[in-house]
């Protein structure tokens, strides 16, 4: 079952959180984790990614760009949902970074050194089990940066994650 | 599903400008649970920057909340743990609610505003024993004073009361 679909946008964060809850389709086959990642600009430029799963590294679906400059604050925020009815998970977790990457759109995930951005969640998964962040981050310096948000140890054969590539120039 | 009944709980919690509203809507029942007490839900509170680091509970007065100071562009690393100590009584649908926004640790019930550097919210049961944690890391951005505080919302509907630990962070 789909959500209903808002009319139009909002501009305070939370109506525009409000919008990403609504506007995610629930999928109708058995994935686990529905997630919705967004990653704002200073000029409202916003970009959006969806549920992938890995493996394969990298997952499936190509990563969209937002681009900034050097000294922008960017708002990141995610939800994730747990929607597979039997997912029960004790000390599962959900990892948030930002991270440089050699170049928009690689596939493996950088060693996770002198991330711009983190946060990390533990705890035991249940069905219909909600998460949500938001994060306003300063990329000073110049360079391409994974933005990324996954499951961990969710006692299944794969995991879910959403990406962005956040290109400063 | 009922979407839109989920989606405004958990919108409630996040988002700044409802989050009053929300925590009416989640604090109507405050009628407690026997076999259940605020005593046995602890939360802890942990920052640190460079070699220094200060804790923070629950059930501190606000008068008593600790103060933390950083510099500008330090990296802090916040860490929280929510803990059900209670040995029978399971907590349903509790939101734990962590943020940190400028703002003074301790009045009563800070509260994120519309730019908020940092907040997150996470619906889970809290089986007896059940434990939840995480962290985050970012850089300060600025001189100033912030909160950062992590709470529950809609515990209250069993211990009586909702649960909090709140810090200071200044810098200079």
């Amino acid at each position: 079952m789909r959500c209903p679909q808002p009319l139009r946008s909002a501009s305070s964060f939370g109506r525009a959180l409000s919008l990403v809850l609504l506007l995610t389709p629930l999928p109708a086959h058995a994935e686990h984790f529905d997630i919705k990642l967004t990653a704002t600009s200073p000029d409202g430029t916003t970009k959006e990614a969806f549920a992938d799963q890995t493996p394969p590294v990298g997952g499936l679906n190509p990563r969209p760009v937002l681009r900034a400059r050097p000294g922008d604050t960017i708002v990141f925020q995610f939800i994730m949902t747990n929607v597979y009815a039997h997912a029960f998970a004790h000390d599962a977790g959900v990892r948030f970074f930002v991270v440089r990457e050699r170049e928009p759109g690689q596939k493996d995930v950088p060693a996770l050194e002198n991330l711009a951005a983190e946060a990390s969640f533990t705890f035991n998964l249940k069905p219909g089990a909600r998460i949500g962040a938001k994060e306003r981050v300063v990329i000073s310096e110049p360079g391409t940066y994974l933005l990324r948000v996954e499951s961990q140890r969710t006692q299944r054969d794969h995991e879910h994650f959403a990406a962005i590539d956040l290109e400063v120039r | 599903m009922n979407c839109a009944k989920t989606v405004s709980k958990f919108d409630r919690v996040l988002s700044p400008h409802l989050f009053a509203a929300g925590l009416i809507a989640f604090s109507a029942p405050l009628t407690p649970c026997r076999g259940a007490s605020g005593n046995d839900f602890t939360l802890n509170l942990k920052v640190q920057a460079g070699r220094r680091e200060q804790t923070a509970v629950s059930r501190q007065a606000p008068s008593a909340r600790p103060v933390f100071t950083a510099k500008a562009k330090e990296v802090l690393r916040v860490q929280w743990s929510a803990v059900n100590a209670a040995t029978s009584s399971r907590l349903s649908d509790v939101t734990l609610h962590v943020f940190l926004d400028h703002g003074d640790a301790r009045s009563d019930a800070p509260k994120p505003g519309p730019k908020v550097l940092f907040e997150s919210a996470l619906i889970q049961d809290f089986e007896p024993g059940g434990k939840s944690s995480g962290e985050f890391r970012m850089r300060m951005p600025e001189s100033g004073s912030y909160v950062v505080r992590a709470e529950t919302i809609g515990a209250a509907k069993k211990l009586g009361k909702e649960v909090a630990a709140s810090m200071q962070v200044v810098v200079p």
